[in-house]
């Protein structure tokens, strides 16, 4: 054990010299130590949280919770609040899992459905990156919505949601004499040609849901037609949610396909309402939903678990809401009128939960990956 | 004491060698090594089946892999095509990603040749105020950011862009250029053809006029002149500038889909995809194949640049003033400045403008979006000054590293050792290995760590980035030096030794001073590189605050692309400075 | 200075031998020459010399001492090639002084002293400010020499250092080389492949073919007394005959050229048919002076005979030669012609009125090899 500590010390003295270089002991069956919870240790006495999120709940260049709810949180709770925001989000803590590296971060807040089923997917033996928690400890459990909830090991716990729809430049459309698209079909029809922008499935959420949205719409069977008539008419799929966004705003296509929730940001640099409409297809909203989550090698389940509390009570829940430009995940949340009035909610929500997704969405993006760029 | 400096001396070739080849293994063969090695290995064992089924699918390989089942494939897939009246056979063949993604490169570098050459003949043969200035410019389309380009071509060539605009205005009909294959070749001869004009202005200038004088005197008229004598001069130049924007457009991904849209995929894209869902076999299979044809590619230019060796000129030709009186010559010269204008110009300053505009009319509050930022954002997230200083000190690290390394294996390369031909394919390997699979490498080697001896050894931060930089930037420093070496003569080198000189001291004293454009150019274009990496930067300083400005400026986006575009003018701002000053450090060297 | 010994030094590269087992010795102070056709080894030995190409095999030893090993930098030898190799980036002075870097200058010089004293040598007084490409050949030619010397090197390796200039150039640096060197007294190895120049400047000459060393001498000794074919028709012109001895009566030789002659010896090309052509047109058996060979009857021996010393007036050994060009040399003219199959060439003082003229050589003219 000496030597060992010495050649730590050592070892940290080398890292000192090339900052960021460092080498950790390993446990002697050459699988990782136990865990040690974060890297960045702990102060004396007070545990550090170490949060796992996307980037834009903690950095966004509008509006992003993550300040305000670890100043919140940190002056309720003796502890420090550590976000971590990896490019790669989720799939970051999957592959250090698979290369069996610690996760080193104790939850993660903003997981969806599909990222749950590709955690579950990629594990081998029934092993999970989460374990379940006791809803028992969180206080205001009983008000989850319960459309939001989708998984059925109770593992992840719904944290706020947001509509995928169309957002439509009504101005745009004027000049062609049409109001803005109401159905699916009307996607495919002579009025709406090139009219339509949407984020690429594979490399985006956004589109991946619009995705889940149409095969909801069309069956397995029928999604592919479906999405080869929205071509034929001069559909077009574009790298991201950024740069479909990007050239909806530069007015290269009337409508683009985003989140309900646009009005928001639209009323924040005032924005001519016109551009900013909410199109809810076949009076439908794809539920983009978000959940929490505890790391299943947490060292800290207890303070994990009083954090998921504190996210779900109605005043963080209204807060955060708003600041993340979403939707909370309990009912009981009281959001300003305005809030509301930007936030238009459709008739019917569409969502694909745990098991419909469960083995199937690398099949469903592959054939229609294939459909698409065929040359 | 000079005994101790000449053994120091001795020694530091061979050190430098070792440092090189330590630090790519560390940072680039290892980690791309481990996720490769995923398209042999299934289970543990050897296999060239998933290599094998990629090559047999006809959604990768089109034709091809047809015509590998069934030959009929070939003749059966010609139909009539007809140009106006006349009808003509001609195959219709299924390119598949591979063909398509080729294909397009090669319209790319065609488009960036065709851009490129007029751009290099006016900075290398024309006179006129600020042409240093805009020479040393040329680099800066390099570092700019793919969501960016994206912007600017949008603002510039779309449905309501400024060319669109500026043809109504006139009577003439729009151009939908959006979403076709034209604006992909246009959007890689953006970043490609500076490179080009600029490898191949250096190379021109170093044309000894008396070359062209000879010709001239045996009778030939100007344009036999050129194409007979100077062209073939400028050649090597032009394909080592063409064979870069090949393997650049080859590996092309964001940008493809930005502009083109999912349909015009390239390899890359599909590369991406299987990335995203964690199927790294797949991936590395796609990659593999990517990585042999670019290598493949590289190793047969390389033999062609080793027959090309031309002496170095004594006397280049006086430059013609631009601004004079009109004749063909000018009247083509300004025409060519007219469509950069459009082309180069037109989307930078359509960023600055989109930074300065709000939904009512011109504002700065994206700048004081920034400037907010920088006095009130917490810990986790991004400062804009701190960004661009970790820019500007990893573009300086990364030039301290990348110089050294280009240069040391240009030596390597031009020196009759056997094998250096091969050396110098494989140093060019950074360039030819998929960007997606580099930040994976990285990801999985260098974040999560490697065990060794029971230790697991982690490299991230800041360190981290400056050497990934400088792997991915050092092939640019060979290929501008490497040919200028192999000009010089042997004699040379072997007086220096003979006199008491080391191989190193010769290396500093002799060599270089001769090839120090070559080293300018190839460090502007390092720097470029590390200014603008995005791939790698992101991985490795997730969760510290290693960020820079391209890391910046995608955490910028958001609804709307003002202070994500304010953040790149910064950008621009802040390399076209490092690129003037990189260049006047070099002119008070060099020849 | 130093001496210089070469012991078995082969050099062989991937696909040829370019060396085979050279052993030389260049003595302290000495002019050497190598001399021969181009792919002969001479620059590869001069290389291995310099320590520019290391030895396959072999020893190279300055003043005894093995250096073989040493790398070319602290050799203490200066070079001078062909393309003068000067640094195109530094101007005169600047190339002259670079040595200068690596080696405090001799006799408690400043570095400057020595640049002048260098430029002052080689006749380029006050030029070092100039930059190389404002010299003509000859001068830059110069500047490299001066840089070579400026460290006062124990070696002055000199490859081919005229080959580039013309006619006139090369014969005033021809001289000025000599001149330079007996001032300085340093053992200087020159490679050229003009076998005048090597005759006139040389102490010693070796003269090299195919990888190795033919024949070392003085140049009179080389001239004179040619040991091998290569060696006679190489240095100077030569007629080469070759024959079965037929008789020997001391120390005279009766060789018979004619019937069996020339079975493909380099010079000496058979006719159609020799035997009844030469048999009718002049003698086939010449009587030469013997030498130190050691010939007996019936031995295979090859002689020749320089064109001066063949003349229409001496008595014995003569044959007829059809002429076929004529060149005025001034003062002289060179004839070449042929006989029984095989070139001739004459040195006469005035061209024969016929094109046929019978000449003859004294037996003590012919050199048997």
């Amino acid at each position: 054990m000496k030597r060992r500590a010495y050649l730590r010390t050592a070892g940290v003295g080398a890292a000192a010299l090339i900052a960021g270089c460092s080498a950790e002991p390993t446990g002697e069956d050459g699988s990782t130590d136990t865990p040690t919870g974060t890297t960045t240790g702990t102060t004396e006495g007070t545990p550090t949280l170490r949060v796992g999120t996307y980037t834009s709940f903690i950095d966004a260049p509008s509006t992003s919770p993550g300040a305000w709810v670890k100043e919140q949180f940190e002056a309720e709770h003796d502890a420090t609040l550590e976000w971590f925001a990896p490019d790669g989000g989720i799939d970051y803590f999957l592959q250090r899992r698979n290369q069996g590296v610690t996760v080193d971060t104790d939850l993660y807040a903003g997981l969806t459905p599909e990222n749950m089923v590709r955690a579950d997917d990629n594990l081998q033996n029934g092993d999970s990156l989460f374990d379940s928690v006791d809803t028992g400890n969180i206080d205001n459990a009983d008000h989850l919505i319960d459309e939001y909830q989708f998984d059925p090991q109770g593992r992840a716990l719904p944290m706020g949601a947001a509509y995928i729809s169309l957002v439509y430049n009504q101005n745009m459309l004027d000049e062609r004499g049409v109001s803005g698209p109401e159905t699916f079909e009307d996607l495919t029809t002579e009025e709406y040609r090139d009219a339509l922008l949407i984020p690429n499935p594979q490399n985006s959420e956004t589109g991946l849901e619009f995705l889940f949205w149409t095969i909801n719409e069309y069956g397995e069977d029928g999604y592919l037609d479906y999405w080869q008539r929205l071509l034929d008419n001069g559909a077009r799929i574009l790298e991201g949610w950024g740069a479909a966004y990007g050239a909806y705003s530069e007015g290269e296509a009337p409508a683009v396909v985003s989140y309900s929730t646009d009005q928001v940001f639209a009323d924040m640099s005032d924005a001519d309402m016109a551009e900013h409409q909410i199109g809810f297809l076949n009076g439908e909203g794809y539920a983009y939903l978000e959940a929490m989550a505890r790391f299943s090698d947490t060292d800290k389940p207890d303070l994990a678990e009083s954090f998921i509390s504190f996210m779900l009570r109605p005043e963080i829940q209204a807060e955060v809401a708003q600041r993340n430009v979403a939707l909370p995940a309990v009912d009981n949340a009281e959001l300003p009128e305005k809030f509301d009035e930007l936030t238009p909610e459709p008739e019917t929500v569409v969502s694909f939960d745990y098991d419909r997704l469960s083995g199937n969405v690398d099949d469903w993006l592959g054939e229609w990956s294939r459909q698409v760029a065929e040359q | 004491m000079t005994a101790i400096r000449r053994r120091l001396e001795a020694a530091t070739l061979p050190v430098a060698a070792l440092s090189t080849l330590a630090l790519l293994t560390l940072l680039f063969y290892y980690p791309v090594g481990r996720v490769l090695s995923e398209a042999i290995l299934r289970e543990g064992r050897l296999t060239l089946e998933p290599l094998r089924s990629v090559l047999a699918d006809p959604f990768f390989f089109g034709v091809l892999a047809q015509a590998a089942e069934d030959p009929s494939v070939l003749w059966t897939a010609i139909e009539p095509h007809r140009i106006g009246p006349i009808t003509y056979p001609f195959p219709n063949y299924k390119l598949g990603l591979f063909g398509f993604t080729a294909y397009q490169a090669l319209l790319s570098t065609i488009a960036s040749i065709a851009l490129g050459l007029p751009g290099a003949y006016v900075l290398a043969r024309f006179e006129f105020p600020g042409r240093k200035t805009i020479r040393s410019l040329t680099a800066v389309p390099f570092v700019m950011p793919s969501i960016m380009v994206a912007i600017g071509f949008i603002a510039t060539f779309g449905r309501n862009g400024v060319l669109n605009t500026a043809l109504t205005a006139v009577g003439l009909p729009r151009i939908e250029l959006l979403y076709t294959l034209p604006i992909i070749v246009l959007a890689h001869a953006f970043y490609d053809a500076p490179l080009i004009a600029r490898v191949t202005a250096t190379a021109w200038e170093s044309v000894d006029a008396g070359t062209a004088e000879t010709a001239r005197s045996l009778g030939a008229s100007p344009r036999r002149a050129f194409v007979d004598v100077v062209f073939p001069q400028l050649l090597p130049a032009i394909l080592t500038g063409a064979l870069l924007t090949f393997i650049f457009s080859f590996m092309s991904f964001a940008i493809v889909l930005a502009l083109g849209g999912l349909r015009l995929a390239t390899v890359e894209v599909w590369v991406y995809h299987r990335v995203n869902q964690l199927d790294y076999g797949g991936a590395s299979t796609l990659v593999t194949l990517e990585m042999l044809f670019s290598l493949v590619l590289t190793y047969a230019y390389l033999q062609y640049e080793a027959r090309q060796r031309a002496e170095s000129a004594a006397r280049p030709a006086p430059r013609k003033p631009l601004f004079g009186p009109l004749n063909t010559d000018r009247v083509a010269v300004w025409a060519y400045v007219a469509v950069a204008l459009v082309v180069f110009v037109t989307p930078m300053a359509s960023m600055l403008l989109a930074s300065v505009t709000g939904p009512n009319g011109f504002t700065l509050a994206n700048y004081e979006f920034l400037v907010s930022r920088q006095l009130s954002a917490e810990a986790f997230q991004i400062k804009p000054l701190t960004a661009i200083s970790n820019s500007l000190l990893y573009g300086a690290g990364s030039l301290a590293i990348a110089v050294p390394m280009g240069v040391l294996l240009a030596v390597v390369s031009t020196r009759d050792v056997p094998g250096s031909k091969l050396i110098d394919t494989l140093s060019m390997a950074p360039f030819a290995v998929s960007g997606v699979v580099v930040g994976l490498g990285l990801l999985q080697g260098l974040v999560f760590g490697t065990t060794v001896f029971g230790y697991r050894f982690t490299v991230t931060g800041a360190v981290a980035v400056v050497a990934a930089h400088a792997v991915g930037a050092y092939p640019f420093v060979t290929r501008n030096v490497a040919p200028l070496l192999a000009t010089i003569d042997r004699s040379v080198v072997e007086s220096a030794r003979t006199l008491g000189a080391s191989r190193f001291r010769v290396l500093l004293d002799i060599e270089l001073p001769q090839v120090f454009a070559g080293v300018v150019a190839g460090a502007a274009f390092a720097f470029a590189i590390s200014i603008g990496e995005f791939d790698s930067t992101v991985i490795l300083a997730s969760g510290s605050s290693a960020y820079t400005m391209p890391v910046a400026i995608e955490r910028f986006i958001g609804r709307r692309l003002g202070p994500a575009t304010a953040m790149g003018c910064v950008l621009l701002v802040v390399t076209a400075a490092s690129f003037l000053v990189i260049d006047r450090l070099g002119e008070g060297r060099g020849m | 200075m130093a001496r210089i010994e070469l012991d078995g030094v082969r050099k062989t590269f991937a696909d040829a031998v370019a060396l085979e087992a050279v052993s030389l010795t260049v003595e302290e102070g000495e002019f050497f020459t190598l001399v021969g056709p181009s792919g002969c080894g001479k620059t590869t030995t001069l290389r291995a010399i310099a320590g520019l190409s290391s030895p396959t095999a072999g020893t190279v030893r300055f003043d005894g001492e093995d250096v073989s090993d040493t790398p070319v930098e602290d050799r203490n030898v200066g070079v001078v090639f062909q393309s003068y190799a000067l640094f195109p980036h530094m101007t005169v002075a600047e190339n002259v002084r670079y040595g200068l870097r690596f080696t405090d200058p001799p006799r408690g010089l400043t570095a400057d002293e020595r640049v002048d004293e260098l430029l002052d040598l080689v006749d380029l007084p006050g030029m070092g400010d100039r930059e190389p490409d404002e010299l003509s050949g000859g001068q830059q030619q110069r500047v490299a020499l001066a840089r070579a010397l400026a460290p006062a090197p124990d070696v002055l390796l000199l490859d081919e250092p005229m080959s580039a200039l013309d006619a006139r150039l090369r014969e005033q640096l021809r001289r000025a080389i000599k001149r330079i060197q007996q001032e300085l007294d340093v053992t200087t190895v020159y490679v050229t492949h003009d076998q005048e120049e090597a005759l006139a400047v040389s102490d010693r000459l070796a003269v090299m073919h195919d990888g190795g060393v033919e024949q070392v001498g003085t140049p009179v000794e080389v001239y004179e007394r040619p040991e091998t074919e290569f060696v006679a028709s190489f240095v100077g012109e030569n007629n080469v005959f070759s024959g079965v001895v037929a008789d020997r009566d001391g120390d005279e030789l009766a060789v018979d050229v004619g019937v069996t002659g020339a079975d493909g010896d380099g010079a000496a090309t058979p006719g159609a048919n020799p035997t009844s052509d030469a048999a009718a047109s002049g003698e086939e058996t010449f009587r030469v002076a013997a030498g130190d060979a050691a010939a007996a009857v019936g031995d295979r021996v090859t002689f020749c005979v320089r064109p001066a010393a063949l003349s229409p007036d001496p008595g014995h050994n003569r044959f007829p030669v059809a002429l076929e060009t004529t060149e005025y040399l001034g003062g002289i003219t060179r004839l070449y012609g042929e006989w029984a199959g095989r070139e001739i060439v004459l040195r006469l003082p005035e061209p024969p009125a016929d094109d046929t003229i019978t000449v003859g050589f004294d037996p003590a003219d012919a050199i048997v090899l």
